[in-house]
C-alpha cells in the first residue's frame, strides 16, 4: 500500500509539513501511476504538464511533501527535476536556486576551484 | 633599434642602435622567420613568427609567435597580441620574407596574423593567435594570377610608437555582476532548505561538472557531495556522449575539450611535467601521445595517468607520430617517422615501447613516398601511411628487420590538391579526401582483394572524426549523428561536419548548409575518445 502516510496525514489535523496546495499536486500522482504503469513516455508527459505550472523553487516543497508521504516515485521524479533544472548552470545559479549564500572563506573557495581537475566553459546563461 | 638576420635558417641575428651605429651580435636556437620592425629611439618588442609548413605542403599545421625579450635575450611565446596585427607574404616556395606588424586599429583587427599562400594568393588567411583558429576569406576575387608573389605594404610612411601601448594588451578583469545577484536574493523569500538526505538524492543524479558546481555551492552541500570519480548518467537523464571529443592543446598549461554533439567545452589542468609546451602527436582509446620538446609521454587526460617513454635523441623534422594500441597492452609501440634534414635522401623511423631505455632509430633509403603530416593508422598489425600523392605506405615491424613498403596499388583516387586522411572503420581501411575550401569530401574504402579504392556513399551508422593528429571512427550513439564526418572546424561555437547524405557542410546549431568561408579551423588539436577507466 503506497500511501500509509496519507491516512496518517488526514488523521493528523495539525500538520505543518504538507500544505494544501502541495497535497493537491502530489496525491493524484499514484493513481495516474497505476493507470499508466507500463507506459513511461505517457507518464513523463503527464509529469511535464504537472510541473509546467510549478515554480522551480517550489520543487523543494514538493520534495519535502513527497518524502513525508513516503511516496518514492514522486520523490524520485522531483529530485530528477531539480537535477535537470540546475544542469549546466553556474555555481551562483545553484546558490540562487536553493536560496543559499556561500559560507566558504575566500581562500577555501579558490582552493576548491583549483581542486577541480575539470572546470566548465559554456555554461548556460542564468 | 634595428634587427637584421643574416642567414637562412636564421641562426644569428644582429641588432643595432641607430644612434651608436654599432651592431651587437645575438644568437638563438631554432628556425624562426623574422619580421623586421623599425623603431625610433624607443626600443620596442620584436615579433617573430614560426610557421610549421613543409615547403611543398599546401596547408598550415601550426603557427607559433615568439617575442624577443631584449633584457633577457630569450624568445617568449606570445599567446595573445590584442594590440597588434601581423602581415606575412609567402612566395611561391612558401617562404616568408619582409613581413611586418602594425598596431591594431579600427580598420585592422588585432590578435591576428594575415597571410596568403602560394595557391594563387586569392584567399586571405587570418589566424587568431589567442584562439588558435584559422579562417579563410575571399576578399580579392578579381586578383589576376601572377607568377610573382605579392608583398604587403602599409600606406603610412612611419610606424608611430606609443609609450602607452607597451602597457596595453594585458588581461582584462571580468566585471562581477555582484549587484544583480544581491537584488535577486532580496526579492525572493528564502525557501525552507531541504534536509541532507534529500540533497543527497539530488546530488546522486548530477553528472560531470554539475556535480562539482553542487559541491561548490556552500559547506553543507560540500559535505553532502563527496569527491567521486566521474559518474556516467543513468539512461533516463540526457547521456553525456562518449563519442569522440576534440582536444585543443594550443595553450600551455591546459587542454580544452569540446563535445561536438552538445558544444560543451571542458578544461583540464595538466600535470606539471606537461605544462611547458606540450604537443599532442596521436590519440587512441582515450590515450594521447604527447611530446614536450624531446620527452615523450602517454597521457590519459581523463584518468590523469601519465606514462613516460624514453627521451628521443634524434631530431626529426616535421615528424608524424603514432602508436599501435593502448599503453596498457605490452605490445604498444610508438613510432615516429620523418626526414632528418632538408635533403630528401633518406627517411628515418624511430620506435619505442614502454619500459625501453631508448628509441630505436632505423634509416630507410629514399623511396618515392612523401609523408603527409598525418598520424598513421595501425591496421592489421602494421602502420599505414597515406602519402602526399595519395599512395599507401606500410611500415611493418618484423622481429629482425623492419620494412617499409610503398604500394603501387591502390592508385590514388584524387589528385594531390586534396587533404587526405586515413582511418580504420569497422575493420576496413577508409581514406578521406577533402577538396580545397568548400568543394566537398569524398570517402573511399580499400577493397583488399583487388587493391583499389572504392567510393563510399553512405557510412551507415558510423561517424568519422578526422584531424592531422588523430582520426577515428565511432558508432553513432544518438540519432542525427551518423553518416557524417566531423572536422576540427567551427561555425561560431559549434563544430562543423560534412554530411554524406546532403554532400555539404553543416553544423548542429543551424539546419542550413554552412558557408565555408565563415568557418574557422583550429590548428593545434586532435580527436580523442573519452575513457574514464
Amino acid at each position: 500500500m503506497k500511501f500509509c502516510t496519507v491516512k496518517q496525514y488526514f488523521d493528523d489535523e495539525n500538520n505543518n509539513n504538507v500544505t494544501n496546495g502541495i497535497a493537491t499536486t502530489v496525491i493524484p500522482l499514484p493513481n495516474k501511476h497505476l493507470k499508466i504503469k507500463a507506459n513511461n513516455k505517457e507518464m513523463e508527459q503527464y509529469e511535464q504538464e504537472l510541473l509546467r505550472n510549478v515554480m522551480p523553487q517550489e520543487l523543494t516543497k514538493l520534495i519535502l511533501a513527497a518524502n513525508y508521504l513516503n511516496f518514492k516515485e514522486a520523490l524520485d521524479f522531483f529530485c530528477r527535476t531539480v537535477a535537470n533544472a540546475i544542469q549546466n548552470k553556474s555555481v551562483d545559479y545553484v546558490r540562487k536556486f536553493f536560496g543559499l549564500e556561500s559560507d566558504f572563506e575566500p581562500g577555501e573557495e579558490e582552493k576548491l576551484c583549483k581542486e577541480f581537475a575539470w572546470s566548465f566553459e559554456g555554461v548556460d546563461e542564468d | 633599434m634595428v634587427i637584421l638576420f643574416v642567414s637562412e635558417p636564421p641562426l644569428i641575428i644582429y641588432c643595432g642602435r641607430i644612434i651608436d651605429g654599432e651592431w651587437i651580435k645575438l644568437s638563438y636556437l631554432g628556425e624562426l622567420n623574422q619580421s623586421l620592425h623599425k623603431a625610433g629611439e624607443n626600443m620596442l618588442q620584436n615579433y617573430s613568427n614560426e610557421r610549421i609548413l613543409d615547403s611543398s605542403s599546401r596547408y598550415i599545421t601550426a603557427i607559433v609567435i615568439y617575442k624577443l625579450d631584449f633584457d633577457k635575450l630569450v624568445w617568449l611565446k606570445v599567446e595573445s597580441a590584442k594590440d597588434r596585427a601581423f602581415f606575412l607574404p609567402f612566395n611561391f616556395d612558401n617562404q616568408s620574407y619582409n613581413g611586418f606588424s602594425c598596431p591594431a586599429s579600427t580598420e585592422i583587427e588585432g590578435n591576428c596574423v594575415y597571410f596568403t599562400l602560394a595557391d594563387g594568393h586569392k584567399k586571405l588567411y587570418s589566424y587568431n593567435i589567442e584562439e588558435g583558429k584559422l579562417s579563410i576569406s575571399s576578399p580579392f576575387p578579381n586578383l589576376p594570377t601572377r607568377k610573382s608573389s605579392p608583398i604587403w605594404v602599409m600606406p603610412e610612411a612611419k610606424h608611430r610608437i606609443n609609450m602607452e601601448e607597451q602597457g596595453s594588451g594585458k588581461v582584462q578583469e571580468k566585471v562581477n555582476d555582484l549587484e544583480d545577484v544581491e537584488v535577486a536574493n532580496e526579492t525572493k523569500a528564502h525557501l525552507p532548505c531541504l534536509p541532507l538526505d534529500m540533497l543527497k538524492l539530488i546530488a546522486k543524479r548530477l553528472i560531470l561538472v554539475d556535480y562539482l558546481h553542487f559541491r561548490a555551492t556552500c559547506k553543507m552541500f560540500h559535505s553532502v557531495a563527496p569527491q567521486i570519480q566521474w559518474r556516467i548518467a543513468t539512461p533516463r537523464l540526457e547521456n553525456p556522449s562518449l563519442s569522440p571529443w576534440l582536444v585543443l592543446f594550443g595553450k600551455e598549461s591546459v587542454y580544452s575539450f569540446i563535445d561536438p554533439n552538445h558544444g560543451d567545452k571542458y578544461l583540464i589542468n595538466l600535470p606539471q611535467v606537461l605544462k611547458e609546451g606540450s604537443i599532442i602527436r596521436g590519440s587512441k582509446d582515450g590515450w594521447l601521445l604527447v611530446t614536450v620538446r624531446m620527452s615523450t609521454f602517454f597521457f590519459n587526460p581523463f584518468t590523469q595517468a601519465l606514462l613516460p617513454l624514453a627521451d628521443r635523441r634524434a631530431y626529426i623534422r616535421n615528424p608524424c607520430m603514432g602508436f599501435s594500441s593502448t599503453p596498457d597492452s605490452s605490445e604498444c609501440v610508438a613510432v615516429e617517422i620523418g626526414d632528418k634534414t632538408n635533403n630528401n635522401s633518406n627517411f628515418f623511423v624511430n620506435l619505442c615501447s614502454l619500459g625501453k631505455e631508448d628509441w630505436d632509430l632505423w634509416e630507410f633509403e629514399y623511396t618515392n613516398f612523401s609523408f603527409d603530416c598525418n598520424s598513421p593508422v595501425f591496421y592489421k598489425g602494421a602502420f599505414y601511411y597515406l602519402g602526399k600523392e595519395g599512395n599507401l605506405g606500410i611500415l611493418k615491424l618484423n622481429d629482425e628487420e623492419h620494412s617499409f613498403e610503398v604500394l603501387t596499388k591502390p592508385k590514388p583516387p584524387c589528385n594531390d590538391n586534396f587533404q587526405k586522411f586515413l582511418v580504420e572503420c569497422n575493420g576496413e581501411l577508409l581514406s578521406i579526401f577533402v577538396a580545397p575550401f568548400e568543394k566537398g569530401v569524398r570517402v573511399f574504402k580499400l577493397n583488399e582483394s583487388i587493391m583499389t579504392w572504392v567510393r563510399v556513399e553512405n557510412l551507415g551508422n558510423y561517424m568519422l572524426y578526422v584531424s592531422h593528429k588523430s582520426s577515428m571512427s565511432a558508432i553513432a550513439k544518438s540519432p542525427g549523428m551518423e553518416n557524417k564526418i566531423y572536422f576540427p572546424r567551427f561555425y561560431g561555437e559549434s563544430i562543423v561536419f560534412y554530411s554524406l547524405e546532403t554532400d555539404n557542410y553543416h553544423s548542429f546549431k543551424s539546419k542550413d548548409v554552412v558557408d565555408f568561408y565563415s568557418t574557422t579551423e583550429v590548428l593545434c588539436c586532435g580527436w580523442i575518445e573519452p575513457r574514464w577507466c
